[in-house]
C-alpha cells in the first residue's frame, strides 16, 4: 500500500519542519551573551569598531535570509507556478518520469464489441516472465489499436483514448499502488470482420471500412499494407526506417491509415450520391441521351465518354446507375446544378465550400471519456484540399461539375465517408447516425439525408448493380443465398511515381534539361454496398488502390465481407419480421452471445 | 525548565573579568538537555524515514537493505554522545542550536541517501540502468494485476487466476552482510566527521592554540597549499580526486583561518583609504594570501568552490573592514565586469555553459556558437551518431532539467520517501540532493532544510557577534558564511536561482571529505561559541 510509505514521509517532513522552526525560534529568541564590547571601553561604544563590524554581520546576516527565502520562492514557482504554462508543458515531454510512469501502470484494455479478454485488441500478455502490453490482431488492426510509444501511443485507439486508457479505475488502486490501473474500453469493433478484412485486403493497398446500419458503428475498419504494431517497442531500428519511408512516400507506406487519413477520388460509386439528390429534386424520370460519340459540356471541348466505348442510348437513372453511365450522370449533375449537389452532399458528411466545413472529425460521435483533441488527432482526417462549392467560380466550371457527377472532377472523399454514403442509403428512415467507434455511446443523428422512398428506390437501383448491372458477375457467388445491393467505382488518380528501392520520387529530364517528376495514373478499383437488400444490417465502402475496375478488384472484396458477416451472423438473410425491428442497437452482438452460448 | 550550577573554566587572558557566578536559568538556545531530546527525537525521524524507504521498496520493486537502514539509525548513538560529550565532560555553555540544526540536515541527507542508494537503478549504467528500470516497473505491474485486475483478466495473462511473483529484481543493492557494514565508508565517513568535531573543538577553545595560529599564519598557509597544489595539478580531473573523492576539502579550514588571522592583523590598516582605496603596502600582500587558494581551485575548474571562497572572503573583508567606500567600488568593480561575463568574453567555455544554463534552461545555443561547440562534439561522439543540436542539449542540460521536473511533480507535499523518481537525476545523491528532497518530500522538505540553514547561520551569527577578539569573531562569521554560502549556492543552483556550480549541500550530501569537514567547521564554531559565554559569563 502506497499509503503506507507516504503517510511515514508526511509526519518525518512535519516533525523535520517543527524541529527546524523551533530551532530558528530559539535561535532568534537566544539572546546574544552581550556584545562583547568590554565595559571600559575607550570610545562612545556605538563607534567601537567591534559594534560596527557587528552592525555589519547582522546586516548581512539579513541579506542571507532574505535569500533563503528567495530560494524558497523559486522552490513554489517550479511547484506551483511553472506546471501548466506553455513553455513548460511543452519541455516536460522530456521527462524521464513519463516513461518510467508508463513502462509501470497499466493500461486499459480495449475489447471488441463483445467485450471478452481473448477477443481484446489491445490487452497485456506474458512475455517470458515480462507484462507486455500485446495487440492480438497485429497488423489486421494496426491503424486502428495504435501502437505503445512510452509517452503515447500515436494512432488509434492509443491515442484518441489516450486519458481514458490511463485514468485510474477505482480509488483504491491509487491508494495502494504507485502506478496507476488504467479504465477499459468496449469498442464497436468486430475481431473477427476486422481480421477478414485485412485478410481480404492482404498483400495490396487499399481499405475497408464496414458501418452497422442503422447505428452506424464501425464493425471493422482495415487498412492495407499494414505493419506489426509491437515493432516501435522491439525494434527501434525498424520502426526509424518505418517512419522514415512514411515521410518519403507517404503514399506507399505501412503507416498511412487508408481509411481514415486519406482522400481518394470516389470515382462512379459517387453517383449514388447523385442519384439521391436527383431523386430529392424530382428529377427521377429525367432520360438523356449517351451517344457513342460522348457528351461535351458546355464552355469545353473534351467529350465525356464511357468506359465501356459505346453509348447506352437514351435511358432513365435506374438503367444509368446499373450499367455506371458517365454521360447521364455528367448531364443530371449539370441539370442539378452544384448548389444542389453540395448541399446533399454536405448531409452525407462531405465538405462542402459553402455550407461550412463539415469533416471527419465533427461526424463522429464518443463519448465524453475521449479527450477531444486526442480523439481528432487519432481519428481526425487531414484537412481535405477539396470540396464541393455551391457555384461555378474560375476553377469549378461547368465541365468541373460534370466529371465530379460521376466522381472524376476535384472532389475528394474518405472511405469512412463513402461507408456513410452507403449507410445513408441503406438506412430504411433515411435518417443517417453519426458513425461510433465506441461502444454504448448516445446515438447522434447527422440528420434527414434523403426521404425513406429515396432511399428505398436508391437501394432497388443498387440491387440491380449487383444483380445485373457491372457487380454482376463478382455477387454471382451469393445469388441465392442473401439479396445485397452496391455500387462499383473506378477512379483515375493521378500519383508520382517512385523508385521502389529508394522511395524518392523518379525524375526525369525534358527536352529543355529540366527535371520534372515523373506521373502516373493509378486506376483504383471501389466498391460501395449494403446488406441483406431487405432489412440492411451492414453498410460498406471497399478500395483497392491501382487495381483496375472496381467490378474486378474491389467487389470480391465486397462479396467476402458479406459472406463473413454471414457466417458471423452479423447480417441475417431472413425476412425482416422475423427480427425485433424496433431495437435501435447491439442486434449483431445479442446474437454473437446466441452464438456463444452453443 | 532546566538550571544547572556552572563552574567555568577561566581562560587564562580573561581572569582580570572573574566574577561572581549565580545560579542562572539558561535560554532555550543552550540548553541542553533540550538538545539532548531533539538530537534523540530526530532519530526515531530517521528510524521513520528508513522504514518509509522499505516499505515503498517493497512497492517499487527494490529491495532496501534493513542492515544500512539498522546501522544509520545506529549512527545516532554517537550523535547523542556529542550532545552528552559537550555537556558532561566538557561542560559546553554556548548555544546547541549549532549542533541541532546540524543534526537535522544530516538526518534529512542520511534518508534521502539511503533511498537512492537501496534503487538499483541509481548509480548503474547502460544495459544494467536499463534493467533495473525495467525490473522496477515489472514488480509494480505485477502488484497491479494482483490487486487491480478481475480473474478473468488474471487467466487471460497467466492462464489461471493465480498470479506468480514479479521477476526478482537485481539484489546487488541490498546484499549487505555486517562485515560490508563495518568496513564501508558510509559507516566511518559519519564517525570520522565526529571525531573531527571533537579534535575541532578541543583545540580550537584553547587560547594557546589560538595564540598559535596567529602567529605562525603564514607559514601555516604555505605548508598546507604546497602539499596540495602539487596534489591537484598531478593527481586530478574535472574537480574530482582519484576515485571521485576530494581530499582537499579539510584544506577549506586552513585557509580560512589563515585569512581570518591575516585580516585581525591588518582590519585597522585597510580601511585607511585614498579615494576608496587602501594604501598598496597593506592591501597588496594581502591581495595574494587572499587569492592563493583560488589558484588550486581554478585549475581544478571547481568554480562552485571559487564562488564560495570569493562569497566569504569578501563578507569577512565587508565587516572587518567595514567601509562602504570600498564596498562602493567593489560593487562598481563587479557591475563593469558583469557584461563581459554575460557575453561570455574571455570566460571558460564551462562557465559560459553553466550560464547558459541558467538563464535559457530549456533553449539550445545555436549550434555555431563557439564555446558550445566541444561539448557538441563531445556528446555526438559519445552517442556515436549525429544528434541534432537540442538532442545534445536536452542531454546537457538532463541533470538540471530533470531535478526541476522532480521539483514540480513533488509539489507541496511530495512523492512519499521512495515513491518519486529521484534516481533518474544525476548525482542526485551530493550536488543534487535538494532536487530529490524536492521532490520526495515536497516544498515542505525545502522549507524544513532553509528553517534548518536559517537557526544554523542565525546563530553562527550570534556566536560571530559575541566573539570578543577580531580574530575568532572574523572566524566565527566566516565558518558560518562557509555553510551559509555553499547551501545557498547550491539549493540556488537547483532550483535555477543561480548558476549550477557542483558542490555540496554541507551536512546534507553524501559527500565523504565534505561531511568531515562540514563538522569540523561546526567544531570549531562551537568551540568559539564555549568561548564566548566563558568569557562572559551567565548574566
Amino acid at each position: 500500500m502506497v499509503i503506507v510509505p507516504l503517510t511515514l514521509s508526511l509526519i518525518v517532513c512535519a516533525a523535520l519542519l517543527m524541529i527546524g522552526a523551533l530551532l530558528l525560534v530559539t535561535a532568534w529568541r537566544g539572546r546574544p551573551p552581550q556584545s562583547g564590547i568590554p565595559e571600559d571601553a575607550p570610545v562612545d561604544p556605538s563607534r567601537y569598531g567591534p559594534a560596527l563590524t557587528n552592525r555589519w554581520l547582522r546586516g548581512i546576516r539579513t541579506v542571507f535570509l532574505v535569500a533563503c527565502a528567495i530560494a524558497i520562492g523559486f522552490h513554489g514557482f517550479w511547484v506551483f507556478g511553472a506546471p501548466g504554462s506553455d513553455e513548460f508543458d511543452r519541455i516536460a515531454v522530456r521527462d524521464q518520469r513519463n516513461r518510467r510512469l508508463s513502462e509501470a501502470s497499466l493500461r486499459g484494455w480495449v475489447f471488441d464489441r463483445t467485450g471478452r479478454p481473448e477477443r481484446a485488441l489491445a490487452r497485456y500478455r506474458l512475455d517470458g516472465r515480462k507484462i507486455v502490453r500485446d495487440y492480438p490482431m497485429r497488423e489486421a488492426a494496426a491503424q486502428l489499436t495504435g501502437y505503445s510509444d512510452f509517452v503515447y501511443g500515436s494512432a488509434g485507439f492509443e491515442r484518441g483514448y489516450a486519458e481514458l486508457l490511463a485514468r485510474p479505475s477505482s480509488a483504491v488502486n491509487t491508494l495502494s499502488s504507485p502506478a496507476p490501473v488504467g479504465s477499459d474500453l468496449t469498442t464497436t469493433i468486430d475481431a473477427d470482420l476486422q481480421r477478414e478484412a485485412y485478410e481480404l485486403l492482404k498483400g495490396r493497398r487499399g481499405a475497408v471500412v464496414v458501418l452497422s446500419v442503422p447505428n452506424s458503428e464501425v464493425l471493422a475498419m482495415a487498412s492495407s499494407p499494414s505493419f506489426d504494431p509491437e515493432i516501435p517497442l522491439r525494434d527501434e531500428a525498424a520502426w526509424r526506417t518505418l517512419k522514415e519511408n512514411a515521410v518519403k512516400a507517404p503514399e506507399l507506406s505501412a503507416l498511412t491509415d487508408r481509411a481514415l487519413k486519406t482522400y481518394y477520388l470516389p470515382g462512379s460509386t459517387f453517383k449514388v450520391l447523385v442519384a439521391v439528390a436527383a431523386l430529392e429534386s424530382g428529377f427521377g424520370g429525367e432520360r438523356f441521351t449517351c451517344s457513342s460519340s460522348g457528351f461535351i459540356a458546355p464552355s469545353s471541348r473534351r467529350p465525356i465518354e464511357d468506359d465501356s466505348g459505346g453509348g447506352h442510348g437514351n435511358i432513365g437513372l435506374d438503367e444509368a446507375l446499373k450499367h455506371s453511365c458517365n454521360q447521364y450522370f455528367a448531364q443530371m449533375g449539370l441539370k442539378l446544378g452544384a448548389g444542389r449537389l453540395a448541399q446533399v452532399a454536405h448531409r452525407f458528411g462531405v465538405e462542402t465550400g459553402a455550407l461550412g466545413s463539415l469533416r471527419d472529425d465533427d461526424l463522429w460521435r464518443h463519448s465524453p471519456a475521449a479527450n477531444p483533441t486526442d480523439f481528432v488527432s487519432a481519428f481526425g482526417p487531414p484537412p481535405s484540399r477539396v470540396f464541393l462549392p455551391a457555384t461555378f467560380h474560375d476553377t469549378y466550371t461547368p465541365y468541373s461539375l460534370a466529371i465530379e457527377s460521376f466522381g472524376q472532377g476535384p472532389n475528394q472523399m474518405t472511405m469512412l465517408q463513402l461507408a456513410l454514403l452507403a449507410a445513408g442509403v441503406a438506412s430504411p428512415d433515411g435518417r443517417l447516425n453519426k458513425p461510433s467507434l465506441e461502444a454504448g455511446v448516445e446515438l447522434q443523428t447527422l440528420g434527414q439525408v434523403c426521404s425513406p422512398e429515396t432511399a428505398a428506390r436508391v437501394r432497388s437501383m443498387m440491387k440491380s448493380v449487383v444483380d445485373g448491372g457491372t457487380a454482376a458477375s463478382a455477387f454471382g457467388a451469393l445469388r441465392g443465398r442473401i439479396a445485397t445491393g452496391g455500387k462499383t467505382g473506378t477512379a483515375q488518380r493521378i500519383v508520382t511515381v517512385y523508385d521502389p528501392k529508394t522511395l524518392e520520387p523518379v525524375t526525369r529530364r525534358n527536352r529543355d534539361g529540366e527535371t520534372y517528376v515523373v506521373r502516373d495514373t493509378n486506376v483504383d478499383a471501389l466498391f460501395i454496398g449494403f446488406a441483406p437488400f431487405e432489412n440492411p444490417q451492414i453498410a460498406y465502402a471497399v478500395i483497392v488502390e491501382d487495381a483496375g475496375h472496381g467490378s474486378k478488384a474491389a467487389a470480391p472484396i465486397a462479396v467476402g465481407l458479406v459472406r463473413k458477416s454471414l457466417e458471423l451472423r452479423l447480417i441475417t438473410a431472413k425476412p425482416p419480421e422475423s427480427r425485433e425491428s424496433d431495437s435501435p442497437t447491439g442486434k449483431p452482438r445479442e446474437r454473437r452471445r446466441d452464438d456463444d452460448n452453443r | 525548565m532546566t538550571t544547572t550550577t556552572v563552574e567555568p573554566p577561566v581562560a587564562a587572558h580573561e581572569t582580570g573579568s572573574r566574577r561572581e557566578r549565580a545560579v542562572t536559568t539558561l535560554p532555550a538556545s543552550h540548553r541542553p538537555s533540550l538538545h539532548l531530546l531533539l538530537v534523540a527525537s530526530m532519530s526515531l525521524v530517521a528510524l521513520a524515514a528508513h522504514a518509509a524507504v522499505i516499505s515503498a521498496g517493497a512497492l517499487r520493486g527494490f529491495d532496501p537493505s534493513v542492515v544500512v537502514a539498522v546501522r544509520n539509525v545506529a549512527l545516532f548513538v554517537p550523535l547523542v554522545g556529542v550532545v552528552l560529550w559537550l555537556g558532561r565532560s566538557q561542560r559546553y555553555r554556548g548555544s546547541m542550536v549549532l549542533y541541532s540544526a546540524a543534526v537535522l540536515l544530516f538526518t534529512l541527507g542520511l534518508s534521502v541517501q539511503y533511498r537512492l542508494f537501496t534503487d538499483p537503478e541509481y548509480g548503474a549504467r547502460g544495459i544494467e540502468r536499463r534493467e533495473a528500470r525495467e525490473a522496477k516497473a515489472q514488480t509494480i505491474r505485477y502488484l497491479n494485476i494482483r490487486t487491480g485486475y478481475s480473474d478473468e483478466k488474471k487467466a487471460a495473462i497467466f492462464g489461471s487466476t493465480q498470479v506468480p511473483d514479479p521477476p526478482p529484481a537485481d539484489a546487488r543493492a541490498s546484499e549487505y552482510s555486517i562485515g560490508d557494514i563495518l568496513t564501508s565508508t558510509n559507516t566511518w565517513i559519519p564517525l570520522i566527521g565526529l571525531a573531527g568535531f571533537c579534535v575541532a573543538f578541543r583545540l580550537f577553545r584553547s587560547d594557546n592554540f589560538l595564540l598559535w595560529l596567529q602567529r605562525h599564519t603564514m607559514t601555516i598557509a604555505l605548508a598546507t597549499l604546497l602539499p596540495f597544489a602539487l596534489a591537484v595539478i598531478v593527481f586530478s580531473s574535472e574537480g574530482k580526486f582519484l576515485g571521485q573523492t576530494t581530499p582537499w576539502e579539510p584544506v577549506k579550514i586552513v585557509f580560512l583561518v589563515a585569512y581570518a588571522a591575516m585580516l585581525a592583523d591588518a582590519y585597522r590598516h585597510l580601511g585607511r583609504t585614498r579615494w576608496g582605496i587602501p594604501q598598496a603596502r597593506f592591501s597588496l600582500p594581502f591581495a595574494v594570501v587572499a587569492a592563493i587558494p583560488m589558484i588550486p581551485f581554478f585549475v581544478l575548474s571547481d568554480f562552485g568552490q571559487m564562488l564560495v571562497f570569493f562569497g566569504v572572503y569578501a563578507v569577512l573583508y565587508a565587516i572587518a573592514v567595514r567601509s562602504k567606500v570600498q564596498l562602493a567600488w567593489a560593487v562598481a568593480l563587479v557591475l563593469a565586469f558583469a557584461p563581459l561575463l554575460y557575453l561570455g568574453f574571455g570566460v571558460p567555455g564551462r562557465v559560459n555553459l553553466r550560464f547558459h544554463l541558467w538563464l535559457n534552461t530549456w533553449q539550445a545555443p545555436p549550434e555555431d556558437t563557439g564555446w558550445w561547440q566541444p561539448f557538441l562534439a563531445r556528446k555526438r561522439a559519445d552517442y556515436g551518431f549525429a544528434v541534432s543540436n537540442d538532442d545534445a542539449w536536452y542531454d546537457q542540460s538532463s541533470q538540471l532539467a530533470q531535478g526541476l521536473f522532480g521539483i514540480a511533480d513533488g509539489g507541496f507535499r511530495g512523492q512519499g520517501l521512495g515513491l518519486g523518481y529521484p534516481e533518474i537525476v544525476p548525482v542526485s545523491d551530493s550536488d543534487f540532493i535538494y532536487a530529490a528532497i524536492g521532490e520526495e518530500f515536497g516544498l515542505l522538505g525545502g522549507i524544513a532544510v532553509l528553517l534548518a540553514l536559517a537557526a544554523f547561520v542565525w546563530s553562527g551569527t550570534v556566536v560571530a557577534i559575541g566573539a570578543r577578539d577580531m580574530f575568532t569573531k572574523l572566524m566565527a562569521a566566516g565558518f558560518t558564511a562557509f555553510v551559509g554560502f555553499q547551501s545557498l549556492v547550491n539549493i540556488g543552483g537547483v532550483v535555477r536561482m543561480l548558476p549550477m556550480t557542483g558542490i555540496t549541500l554541507p551536512f546534507v550530501s553524501h559527500g565523504g571529505w565534505s561531511l568531515i569537514t562540514s563538522f569540523a567547521m561546526l567544531g570549531v564554531l562551537m568551540a568559539i561559541a564555549h568561548r564566548n559565554a566563558v568569557a562572559s559569563g551567565p548574566e
